[in-house]
């Protein structure tokens, strides 16, 4: 299992990923982590060939800071998509669909969306967003093990 | 002929909202009003340095950019040094040519590939394009891979380097970790010379303009991190003269500082600059693709933007072969440095652009000024004047055509709008 945070640490609720993938890396060390910052692509390189990717991103607020998504990206995408023509850079969702499109994509692909509310240089991370972490990481820590009970 | 009134507006729907927009009024046949309003990380970063260590503005000013971290660093490394008055030379500045290799190599597959490419072939994005092209963007994503593993070996690792400091790295290298590098960055530049073919079969629209073109020129080499800033309107100065010659100017629609040349106006900087003013300097299996892809010395069409990210793309992939082919590993990693009272400045060329960082620091090496003036600040007055002047020689288009070639326009310039994840939402509205 592959376990990806995407997400820039120096920027409040952002940073949500990467230090849920610390967490993880420290408590099973056999689990392959990787930090995204930026460009997502790179997510269809990293997820090739992995039987099954874990992502953990921050989301904007649709209304409540702190609440957790939980998508099923394997057969198709219903979180939250960015409406079309990004000038920059792909995001977590045209990634996945790009994998898709050139069948590489996991056969099991769960997101992890938190959404959070400071997203500023240098910000402090919100109290609850914060607050999320632990139960990110048990969430993202329960996939394994039901991942590991299905192959028993 | 009935006045009509054109508005479009761009608005960005981001993980951090109201981070930018772009808003364009069309009246009787003129743009009346165009305003690219963007919000600027830089800024935020420059306070958040004041009072850190020298040695820290590397490895923090690279996680403003997830795509161009190493232009960061580069531009940081070589202020720094510029107060401590240290010259890196010999494989340590041959492994910093060679991790820009790599930063160059991501960064130009991503945009011509997943971004602008999708535009010319008539599709809404990579994903679309993937379905019918898939043998195409596979190859594209394995390019781009070779530049990420550089980056990877060079840097420390992928996304934000850790590994380069003031006087070089913390670590460098040895041939055996380079070598596995080699025949894929061979496969890299073959493939390379196949999308330059590619690229110069894409639809094309054909318009010129007349930009001043900014850009490092160096005595010997196509500029990465050393040269004079040179134009094509007579500009030849050293980093340290930069705001001599160049003035950010406050706009009221921006929280961005429009760059410009002082008493003269906009000017262009990117890959159509460094190839107009460094065409000689290009390798030569660079030089021969872009003839045999009709490209002169010169090209001033920003749509042709893509073909030269892609001559860029073959430069940077031969480069890096040279450097590996030609790599001892240094005995030391990096060349001692020490604080001094002043001030230091450096242009490096991010893939989008000249890059300038200046610091002032005091006797202990702490940060009391930092200025960052990225290369997308510095070419927003063009995109503008661009948009402008496509709009205005092309009022016949219908709504979706030109709403897809505003955008296409601006893409022609890989803006980093803030260097978040930033998406655009355009629409138009037309009043008869």
């Amino acid at each position: 299992m592959l376990v990806v945070g995407v997400g820039n640490d120096l920027r409040g609720d952002d940073g949500i990923g990467p230090a849920v993938v610390r967490r993880v890396s420290e408590a099973r060390a056999e689990v392959r982590v990787a930090v995204l910052l930026g460009d997502a692509a790179d997510l269809v390189e990293l997820m090739r060939g992995e039987a099954h990717v874990v992502i953990v991103d921050a989301v904007a607020c649709a209304g409540e800071v702190g609440r957790i998504h939980r998508v099923d990206a394997s057969r198709s995408w219903e979180g939250p998509r960015q409406p079309e023509g990004s000038t920059h850079a792909l995001g977590v969702a045209e990634a996945i669909e790009l994998a898709r499109a050139l069948h590489c994509l996991p056969p099991r692909v769960t997101v992890f969306g938190i959404e959070g509310t400071r997203f500023g240089i240098g910000e402090e991370p919100s109290p609850e967003v914060r607050a999320t972490e632990d139960l990110v990481v048990a969430a993202v820590l329960g996939e394994m093990e039901r991942a590991e009970v299905d192959v028993a | 002929m009935a006045s009509r009134t054109v508005s479009i507006d761009v608005e960005t729907l981001a993980r951090v909202e109201g981070e930018g927009a772009l808003h364009l009024r069309v009246k009787g046949g003129k743009v009346s009003d165009v305003r690219l309003r963007i919000y600027e990380p830089p800024r935020f970063f420059e306070a958040f340095l004041r009072g850190r260590a020298w040695t820290e503005a590397p490895d923090i000013t690279a996680r403003i950019c997830g795509i161009c971290p190493v232009a960061y660093q580069m531009s940081a490394v070589h202020a720094m040094e510029a107060v401590a008055g240290v010259i890196v030379k010999g494989q340590l500045r041959e492994l910093r040519r060679l991790l820009y290799c790599g930063e160059w190599i991501e960064s130009h597959t991503l945009h011509v590939f997943m971004l602008h490419a999708p535009d010319f072939l008539g599709y809404d994005d990579v994903i679309r394009m993937a379905a019918d092209h898939p043998e195409l963007v596979q190859r594209a994503l394995a390019v781009k891979k070779t530049g990420n593993d550089i980056v990877n070996v060079v840097g420390g690792r992928e996304i934000h380097p850790i590994n380069v400091r003031v006087g070089g790295f913390y670590r460098v290298p040895t041939r055996g970790e380079l070598e596995p590098l080699l025949e894929r960055l061979k496969r890299a530049r073959d493939e390379a010379v196949d999308f330059v073919k590619f690229v110069a079969t894409l639809p094309m629209q054909e318009l010129e303009f007349d930009y001043e073109f900014v850009a490092l020129r160096h005595p010997s080499e196509y500029p990465f991190n050393e040269g004079n800033i040179a134009s094509n309107k007579g500009i030849d100065v050293t980093p340290a003269d930069y705001e001599k010659v160049f003035r950010e100017q406050h706009v009221a629609h921006s929280n961005a500082l429009h760059s410009v040349v002082r008493d003269r106006g906009n000017y262009h900087t990117g890959p159509l600059a460094r190839y107009a003013l460094n065409f000689d300097r290009l390798s030569p299996i660079a030089q021969q693709a872009a003839i045999e892809a009709g490209l002169g010395p010169v090209c001033r069409n920003p749509f042709q933007s893509i073909l030269v990210r892609t001559i860029e793309l073959l430069y940077a992939c031969d480069e890096a072969v040279r450097i590996i082919e030609q790599y001892e590993r240094p005995d030391r990693p990096f060349v001692e440095a020490q604080p001094k009272v002043g001030v230091g400045a450096a242009c490096t060329e991010a893939p989008r652009g000249t890059l300038y960082h200046r610091y002032r620091i005091d006797e202990l090496g702490k940060i009391l000024e930092a200025k960052i003036v990225p290369p997308t600040a510095q070419n927003l007055p063009t995109i503008e004047d661009d948009v402008r002047r496509f709009v205005e020689s092309h009022l016949d288009l219908g709504q979706n055509e030109m709403t897809w070639r505003c955008e296409q326009t601006i893409r022609n310039y890989d803006p980093c709008i803030s260097c978040a994840t930033h998406f655009l939402k355009l629409d138009i509205e037309r009043e008869d």
